[in-house]
């Protein structure tokens, strides 16, 4: 199958200010990464990976700055081409509505990926600056467990522009009042939050007992639940576009 | 047994499809067919149980501006559904049928194509999603049916209105399909482009493809169309072969406005002639002159103001004019 519907998005992407705004927001938790390392006083290795592993990577990106990115993004894969109504380029072709919405979701993560590892990197490699060795088990799993958010959050966001005209402010609600704040407070919210889920791969996957999470999900229950996410998503998104009226 | 029983089901289905109302004649299948369809947002009803049936040749899809004629246009091509009704190409809905656009181009009346690709990689990528192959023979051939070869390696981001129109062409026309919808396609072109357009029009309606362009210009559908369908308030208001339906728009008279740098001069040599009935001079020092016969009136005026040695700057019905016309056609 030739993938021109992600060239395409990926082309659109990359000369739209939507790009700039997620490399911002990647980059953010490394502008706290280096005024802890610049913040005066001696601090120990078990505190430089409490501050990566909980403070950066748990509480900022996985919580806020990863939802948040991949709001930015997947709601302008379709979101744009809605508003300047250039997706009828697209769906006046003999091509089905999945491959469309498959395609579009693909440009999403090959995009997101190596923005989003770009930050984590950068704000990884910041704080473990002359500590490399001690922190060097911390970073791939909080690459691997950032796939779960593109992904979760990716199909779940994606699907809410092809539902919603205010995709973006709906996508924020739900990431400050469904993910944070409910899930925090509401035990049963947890168990279906993608960032919990996040978080449980990373906390599973280096395996350190200071690195906590409230009832914590197996990485089976994490891995068959983003799939689940994602496929619901993106049968919805392919029958809310076979039934959408175009301008 | 099973092919037999296929040809007769196919037999059924053509009796039962509505028959042309513009195209071939009468007695011929239509290819696009519109049954009692209606299309409303909310409170506004913005086509009213409308039937006909299109078959090959051009039809000019004709009406005033927020008549309802995009509305029909995005229908037949599946865009939006109808509120009640079915709209119908070659026997087929278009809605929720990706197989139904192998053989249907649509060119939209929306400007905005993509401004990061060149003219050549928008047709290749009409082509590549229509599967054909080979691409190239099939985008060069696209290009050249609207003359773009010269600028088909330019971004379109810098590109002219007229050329972005024919480049959506080229990208409607990539796969050959035998069914063609136009909205509005000569907006923006400048007198050369819109002659090239008008001729491929007629030469695609001539080799017996079903071709529906949208307008509101009454004298620039007359240039392509042999048959019309005029759209009113959402309604079919005449329907058939232009000159029967001209004839009765003909019997009133049409006001033109005229941006000219003389228009004092050019409205005293206009006053004399037969074609002309009145003329005024607006607070804009525009001319305003009613006609019975616009085509006359059309050569008339650039004649007379070459005589005088006036520049014209706009000479065109004005939209009082266009819609009064058009509901000579309503009020039967």
């Amino acid at each position: 199958m030739s993938l021109t519907i992600t060239t395409l998005t990926i082309r659109q992407f990359l000369r739209s200010r939507s790009i700039y705004v997620v490399l911002g927001i990647s980059l953010l938790a490394s502008v706290l990464a280096i005024i802890v390392q610049a913040t005066p006083g001696e601090m120990s290795i078990r505190d430089l990976r409490a501050i990566f592993a909980n403070d950066l990577y748990q509480d900022l990106i996985a919580a806020t700055l990863l939802p948040l990115a991949t709001l930015v993004l997947s709601t302008a894969a379709f979101g744009d081409e809605i508003e300047d109504r250039s997706l009828q380029y697209l769906t006046l072709k003999p091509i089905g509505r999945f491959r469309i919405v498959f395609e579009k979701l693909l440009a999403v993560i090959v995009v997101m990926v190596p923005i989003v590892w770009l930050g984590i990197a950068v704000t990884w490699a910041i704080v473990a600056f002359g500590n490399v060795d001690a922190l060097r088990d911390l970073l791939w799993p909080a690459l691997a467990s950032s796939l779960v958010a593109i992904v979760g959050f990716g199909s779940l966001f994606m699907l809410l522009s092809m539902v919603m005209q205010r995709a973006l402010l709906a996508g924020i609600f739900y990431v400050f009042v469904w993910e944070t704040a409910l899930s925090r407070f509401l035990p049963g919210i947890r168990a279906i939050s993608i960032r919990h889920y996040t978080q449980s791969l990373f906390a599973r996957l280096v395996d350190d007992r200071r690195i906590d999470v409230p009832q914590l999900s197996a990485q089976s229950t994490v891995i068959v639940t983003t799939v689940a996410i994602c496929v619901i998503c993106v049968i919805l998104a392919t029958w809310r576009l076979r039934s959408m009226s175009l301008e | 047994m099973f092919r037999k029983k296929r040809a007769d089901g196919d037999r059924q289905e053509a009796q039962n499809r509505v028959p042309v109302t513009a195209g071939m004649g009468g007695s011929a299948v239509a290819t696009i067919e519109l049954d009692q369809v209606s299309k409303w947002y909310g409170d506004i009803v913005a086509v009213s149980d409308v039937s006909f049936g299109i078959g090959p040749g051009v039809t000019g899809l004709l009406g005033p501006n927020g008549a309802g004629k995009s509305t029909a246009l995005k229908m037949m091509a599946g865009l939006q559904a109808p509120s009640s009704g079915s709209v119908r190409i070659d026997g087929h809905s278009p809605r929720g049928n990706p197989p139904t656009y192998r053989n249907l181009g649509l060119v939209s009346e929306h400007e905005v194509i993509y401004p990061f690709l060149s003219g050549r990689d928008f047709v290749r990528l009409n082509a590549k999603l229509q599967g054909l192959r080979p691409l190239d023979e099939a985008v060069d051939r696209a290009i050249a049916l609207v003359d773009m070869q010269s600028a088909a390696e330019r971004k379109i981001g810098g590109y002219s209105k007229g050329m972005r129109q024919r480049i959506k062409v080229a990208g409607a026309l990539v796969h050959d399909p035998d069914v063609i919808l136009m909205d509005e396609p000569l907006n923006g072109t400048d007198p050369v482009q819109r002659a090239q357009l008008i001729r491929l029009i007629r030469e695609l309606g001539a080799s017996g493809k079903t071709v529906v362009v949208s307008s509101h210009v009454l004298v620039e559908v007359e240039r392509f169309a042999e048959n019309i369908l005029v759209i009113v308030n959402g309604k079919l208001a005449a329907a058939g072969d232009f000159r029967a339906i001209r004839e009765k728009i003909d019997a009133h008279d049409h006001e033109v406005r005229i941006r000219s740098s003389d228009p004092r001069r050019l409205a005293s040599a206009l006053i004399g002639e037969t074609a002309v009935h009145a003329v005024r001079i607006d607070a804009q020092e525009r001319i305003i002159a009613s006609t019975g016969d616009v085509l006359a009136f059309y050569r008339l005026v650039p004649k007379a103001a070459q005589r005088l040695q006036i520049r014209l700057f706009e000479v065109q019905p004005t939209d009082d004019s266009l819609s009064s016309v058009f509901s000579y056609l309503v009020e039967k």
